[in-house]
């Protein structure tokens, strides 16, 4: 007795991105149109692209990831109380940097929140936290200090 | 839910459905499999009933489903189930049919599951440990990463 259509389960099933930059793979994940999670994996993830937003999602991180400026102005997941944080710096332009200190007065709140709320930041890179930097050094990443220095390189910021 | 209908009967018969089914979003695990999950679960629950854990394949006639099971079990007295047409069919065939409880939270937690081992989040605290056991056994979860991937 069959209790599932494949309609049905697949319906349910997030979608899948995997993009290849250099010896990496940025896998991000999909439910109903909205980015839940995106990470960097030394592993590729094989791939579930249904939708639409899965296809343009795919396209702008290939156009990003071969150094050029994307669209990345997809639907994503916040955590709880990281959202206004969050929000802010997105609006950090390709190319671009901040420091903790620059979200934090700009939000009349503490660059430890800031820190905190970049460190719950579910979706890298799409919602750029790489930009966000320490004053004179380049703060943290959850993905490990080497890939933040990548990927400001990639977008062409000198570190100095 | 096992645990509730042990309580009631002297014996059980878990049907394991669509047992012709493998390597598929809906069924990822072949017959062989799913009875290693649940032998390891009632065991993990040390419930000291007699149990008994059937493959049964569809053969995709609803007239004959009901001899289809019978002549695949041992006798039985009771269906518990919640799937609609088995109720009915069970019905017709002259069986006392009684609804399972939670049937509901475990069908969506079929999807939360597969959704978690799907973008490595902790899908262990849905499962026993026993049945996360053996699906770590059995690389399960690259097989539903692979089964799941669309082609490209």
């Amino acid at each position: 007795m069959q209790e599932a259509t494949r309609e049905d389960v697949f319906k349910n099933m997030p979608e899948v991105v995997c993009v290849k930059w250099d010896e990496l793979y940025f896998i991000s994940f999909l439910d109903d149109g909205v980015v839940i999670k995106a990470e960097f994996s030394t592993q590729p993830h094989p791939e579930n692209i249904v939708s639409d937003v899965a296809e343009e999602l795919k396209k702008e991180l290939e156009k990003y990831f071969s150094k050029k400026v994307p669209d990345f102005d997809f639907e994503v997941i916040y955590p709880a109380n990281s959202e206004r944080i969050l929000r802010e710096v997105r609006k950090i332009p390709y190319g671009g940097t901040c420091t903790y200190g620059e979200i934090a007065k700009k939000l009349d709140t503490s660059p430890r929140a800031v820190g905190a709320a970049l460190r719950a930041n579910k979706v890298p890179v799409i919602v750029p936290c790489h930009r966000v930097v320490g004053k004179g050094w380049l703060g943290g990443y959850s993905g490990g200090l080497e890939i933040k220095l990548k990927l400001l390189k990639l977008e062409g910021v000198s570190l100095d | 839910m096992i645990r509730n209908i042990l309580e009631k009967v002297d014996e059980l018969i878990i049907g394991i459905g669509s047992a012709q089914e493998s390597h598929t979003l809906e069924n990822p695990f072949t017959a062989g499999e799913r009875i290693l999950m649940i032998s390891r679960a009632l065991e993990e629950m040390g419930m000291g009933k007699k149990v008994y854990i059937i493959p049964l394949e569809d053969i995709y006639r609803n007239s004959l489903w009901v001899s289809h099971v019978i002549s695949m079990v041992p006798p039985f007295q009771i269906v518990f189930s919640n799937n609609p047409l088995v109720i009915r069919l069970f019905k017709e065939a002259g069986y006392e049919v009684e609804r399972t409880k939670l049937y509901n939270r475990i069908e969506l937690q079929g999807t939360e599951i597969r959704k978690r081992m799907i973008c490595g989040e902790n899908w262990e605290e849905l499962v026993p440990e026993s049945v996360a056991e053996v699906i770590r056994e059995i690389d399960g979860i690259r097989r539903i990463r692979d089964i799941a991937g669309s082609d490209a």
